[in-house]
């Protein structure tokens, strides 16, 4: 945990990294609390709720304070994504993707481009690959900030929520500079990004990944070693890997039961293997690891925005390909080709092989996954997102068997479920 | 005669100035929430904000008043005053200057009531409290309402022992129980004040009020977030109102007791500034250590209902009766 | 548990210092924005409401009724209606029905002619639901919030 700039590690922290055996062990003693043949009450929690994250409900049933189990409820937020995107070109389904995980969305753009590039074959330049790999960045930034300040909240700190959002604002202002939206970007492009960055930008954005390390450091002053919260978060809500991996828990969840998995590194993408960083691991697969797992995440979100900002490119931001990719709008204005192009793009769209792909990329909540099924034709025959939240919400049941009701509010929080990623 | 009259006027002076207090105080709350959070609180109504208190109270007065069918109305109407009519008996207990001052001739007692166990009063009156929040929870007929007051109510029942025994040893300092001659054992500058030789009991007593207002950290059963507002949950309008008035009229009475108590209530704190009057005093370190308890309760994350509990009996109480039998034994040797 | 810990704990040291967090933020300048009264201009390429651009000299439009904005649209909610004139097309009706609209600025983007743009005027908050509905006189009249130098051809 060194290199933060903050020695405030005096957190207790056992001396060798507890094994699954004995985080197995630690889940089962919660596990026994839940008596057989107990009686046991119903309640409804939800779907709206003054803590739940979305419309998620949870039809717990409560044996005094022990949860026996819990019924999830979701579909609260279905939009019909999926099959709406059957019926729009390739390049309309993206401000869809955007209202996937709301708090995220440029995330989604991303994955959801990187899945059609594999389809039909499309090489992103390296300005646009940077400029990605910066905007993710800064979204992954957003997603944990505003992660941070709904969680601290739920336990009861309501400071926290409020300085999270004055803090994400700095990372707001640079989306809408760069692409004109706070919070649905549809900032990326199939080929590239839609529009280069302005002026002043990489300045601005300097300063953001300088400035915000040292909020970081002051949110640890506030909260890391915080009695009350090592009390509320420690040892509750144990998930071992093995659970993370019967259930599909990737992402954080996964990273903090000692699980070095991260996409970014695994099966790089963007510009991700042209930078230096570090996968934050965690061992005690609890909520306390979960939120030291995201805190680190976002150090090293920093430091790869800065190395991104320092080694940025000159070149295209978007591919000059004219069977897949949009035209530019300047050479659309002034060239007959790329006004046909965009005429065949608009009327038409994108020529798409015949075939499937299936990629995967490590949005901030864990790994999203996008299968794509085409047909030949300008619209996806069948568009499926493996989103993380989904999986997330089906794990909740595990994860609160046993608890108390009190802390379910935490660990709902500590696995970050966003309805729109989990519904669609 | 003059007395009855001076005791009128005292009592009076007391009930304004305390009932006065408190929409500022819940201005300053809001306000200071606010800018604990780097947001400017409320600018809208009044200049900056200061007639909020009176705009919340017209908007609470013009709501319906609902009395659930099955709940049991009288008790449901009597609950809210239970607990905060305690608080103004308190005020009645505690000096606000010097005894036998002359005032346009007249020798007044600046106090309301100078009764020999003032400090033992004061905790039986804490402890009446808790019954306004556990008939409020009870005659509510609804389950969840009555588990929050319940669990309300045994949070403040176990902090009262903490806050009872970390004051025997102020008392075995100063040698008397009424709050009039503990102030006076605390004469001389602020180095004489208790709050020095009795930092523990200090510490214990005002983490141990904090649970007792059931303000954060200790505001499990008014979490949002886990039982919507417990015992408050079917009050509505005014009546949630006088619930709100008294959690915050318990305030400022608690935080008269503590600067009476710890931090030498009218006195000031240099002897040189006696010129100016003792209940300026008073009203300044009420003021500071309302502050307090609102700078503690913007920071902290809230317990967990047996985490809380844990605290209060395992915690406070152990160190509440090693703070006696210290004193005790420092003063029996010393 | 070190001698240094159990002082920390006693002391509330850690609860100290995150009150001295907030009470930094107590004493340092505010960022609240006081709305009516003060108001956030948006960047330039905010995504607002749409304006449909002239030419400055002759007064006409610059849409030249291509319909690539109708069709891009994820949404649907651009109709446009054209005629033949003797050396132009005339667009009879461009609506946009703000209440369909996501906001995604993809007509922007397509549009060849750098006729339909968006503003930065974001407060679209109505009590009449009809003000949602945007014809061509509105659409024409709300281009004098339009950024012009980021649409020179």
């Amino acid at each position: 945990m060194s290199g933060h700039g903050s020695d405030l590690h005096d957190a207790p922290v056992a001396p060798q990294h507890p094994t699954l055996e004995e985080l197995t062990e630690r889940k089962a003693r919660t596990r026994q609390r839940v008596a057989a043949n107990n009686e046991t009450i119903t309640v409804s929690m939800g779907p709206q709720h003054p803590s739940m994250h979305g419309v998620y409900q949870a039809v717990v049933d409560l044996d005094g304070e022990i949860i026996v189990r819990t019924r999830p409820g979701i579909g609260n937020l279905h939009r019909g994504v999926e099959k709406l995107a059957e019926n729009l070109t390739y390049h309309q389904v993206i401000p869809l993707t955007d209202r996937l995980d709301y708090v995220s969305s440029f995330a989604m753009n991303h994955g959801y481009c990187e899945a059609v590039e594999k389809l039909m074959g499309v090489e992103v330049p390296v300005r646009a690959r940077y400029i990605r790999t910066i905007a993710h960045e800064l979204i992954r930034l957003s997603n944990h900030i505003l992660w941070l300040g709904v969680h601290i909240m739920d336990f009861g700190a309501q400071t926290f929520f409020l300085i999270c959002f004055r803090d994400r604002e700095y990372i707001l202002d640079l989306f809408e500079m760069a692409c004109g939206a706070r919070l649905t970007h549809s900032y990326a492009r199939i080929g590239g990004v839609s529009k280069d960055l302005p002026d002043g930008w990489v300045g601005k954005c300097r300063a953001v990944a300088d400035f915000l390390p040292k909020r970081l450091a002051e949110y640890e002053r506030l909260i890391t070693v915080n009695r009350i919260f090592l009390k509320r978060a420690r040892n509750v809500g144990i998930f071992t890997a093995e659970d993370c991996n019967q259930w599909r828990i990737t992402g954080p969840a996964l990273r903090a039961a000692g699980v070095a998995r991260d996409l970014r590194k695994d099966e790089p993408y963007a510009a991700y293997d042209e930078v230096d960083f570090e996968v934050a691991v965690e061992y005690d697969a609890d909520v306390y690891a979960r939120f030291l797992v995201r805190i680190k995440e976002m150090y090293e979100s920093c430091k790869i925005i800065r190395q991104c900002l320092d080694n940025l490119p000159d070149g295209p931001f978007l591919a000059a390909d004219a069977a897949h990719v949009l035209p530019l709008k300047k050479n659309v204005m002034r060239d007959s080709a790329a006004m046909v192009q965009d005429f065949v793009h608009v009327f038409r769209g994108p020529q798409v092989p015949k075939g499937e792909v299936y990629r995967s990329i490590e949005v901030p909540k864990g790994e999203m996954g996008v299968y794509i099924v085409s047909d030949g034709g300008p619209k996806p025959q069948r568009l499926r997102l493996s989103t993380p939240s989904f999986y997330h919400g089906q794990a909740i049941p595990a994860m609160f068997e046993g608890e108390m009701l009190s802390d379910s509010v935490g660990i709902f929080g500590s696995v970050d479920i966003v309805l729109g990623d989990c519904d669609r | 005669m003059t007395d009855l009259i001076f005791l009128v006027v005292k009592g009076v002076l007391w009930v304004v100035v305390a009932v006065g207090m408190v929409p500022f105080i819940i201005y300053f709350e809001r306000k200071f929430a606010g800018f604990f959070q780097s947001r400017v609180g409320p600018t809208y109504a009044g200049p900056f904000g200061a007639l909020q208190s009176f705009g919340d109270m017209a908007k609470l007065l013009s709501k319906e008043d609902l009395i659930p069918d099955w709940a049991d109305k009288p008790v449901f109407r009597i609950a809210p005053y239970i607990l905060f009519v305690p608080a103004f008996v308190t005020m009645a207990l505690i000096p606000f200057g010097p005894m036998g001052v002359s005032i346009f001739g007249h020798k007044v007692d600046l106090v309301i009531a100078n009764f020999d166990a003032g400090a033992i009063m004061f905790l039986a009156l804490g402890s009446i409290a808790v019954y306004g929040i556990v008939f409020a929870g009870w005659a509510s007929n609804n389950h969840w309402s009555l588990l929050g007051s319940l669990r309300s109510g045994a949070q403040m029942v176990s902090y009262e022992i903490s806050m009872g025994l970390a004051l025997v040893g102020l008392f075995i300092m100063a040698g008397s129980v009424s709050f009039v001659g503990i102030v006076d054992a605390q004469a001389g500058n602020f180095w004489n004040w208790n709050f020095i030789p009795q930092i523990v009991g200090f510490a214990i007593f005002f983490v141990a009020s904090i649970a007792e207002l059931n303000r954060a950290p200790f505001d499990l059963a008014e979490a949002e977030q886990e039982l919507v507002a417990g015992h408050m949950t079917e009050y509505t309008g005014m009546r949630w109102g006088i619930f709100m008035f008294g959690e915050y009229v318990n305030m400022v009475v608690v935080s008269a007791v503590i600067a009476t108590l710890f931090f030498g209530g009218w006195r000031p704190p240099f002897e040189a500034l006696e010129f100016i009057p003792g209940f300026i005093w008073l009203v300044g370190k009420v003021l500071f250590f309302v502050f307090m308890y609102m700078w503690i309760r913007w920071t902290l994350p809230r317990y967990r209902y047996n985490q809380l509990m844990d605290i209060g009996w395992k915690v406070f109480l152990p160190l509440a009766l090693a703070n006696l039998v210290v004193t005790a034994l420092i003063v029996s040797v010393v | 548990m070190g001698l240094k810990s159990v002082i920390k704990k006693a002391t509330f040291f850690e609860i100290f210092q995150g009150m001295s967090v907030t009470g930094g933020y107590f004493l340092k300048d505010k960022v609240t924005v006081e709305y009516p009264k003060e108001k956030i201009i948006p960047q330039p390429r905010f995504r607002g409401m749409h304006a449909l651009l002239t030419d400055p000299e002759s007064g006409r439009l610059n849409c030249c009724g291509c319909r690539l904005c109708e069709t891009i649209c994820p949404s649907n909610c651009i109709t446009i209606e054209t005629s033949e004139q003797s050396n132009h097309k005339s667009i009879d009706v461009f609506d946009i029905d703000l209440a369909r609209c996501i906001f995604c600025g993809f007509c922007e983007e397509v549009c060849p002619c750098a006729a339909i743009v968006m503003t930065s005027v974001y407060e679209l908050a109505t009590y009449d639901k009809s003000d949602f509905y945007l014809t061509k006189e509105r659409l024409v009249a709300n281009q004098a919030n339009a950024h012009k130098e980021l649409y020179r051809r």
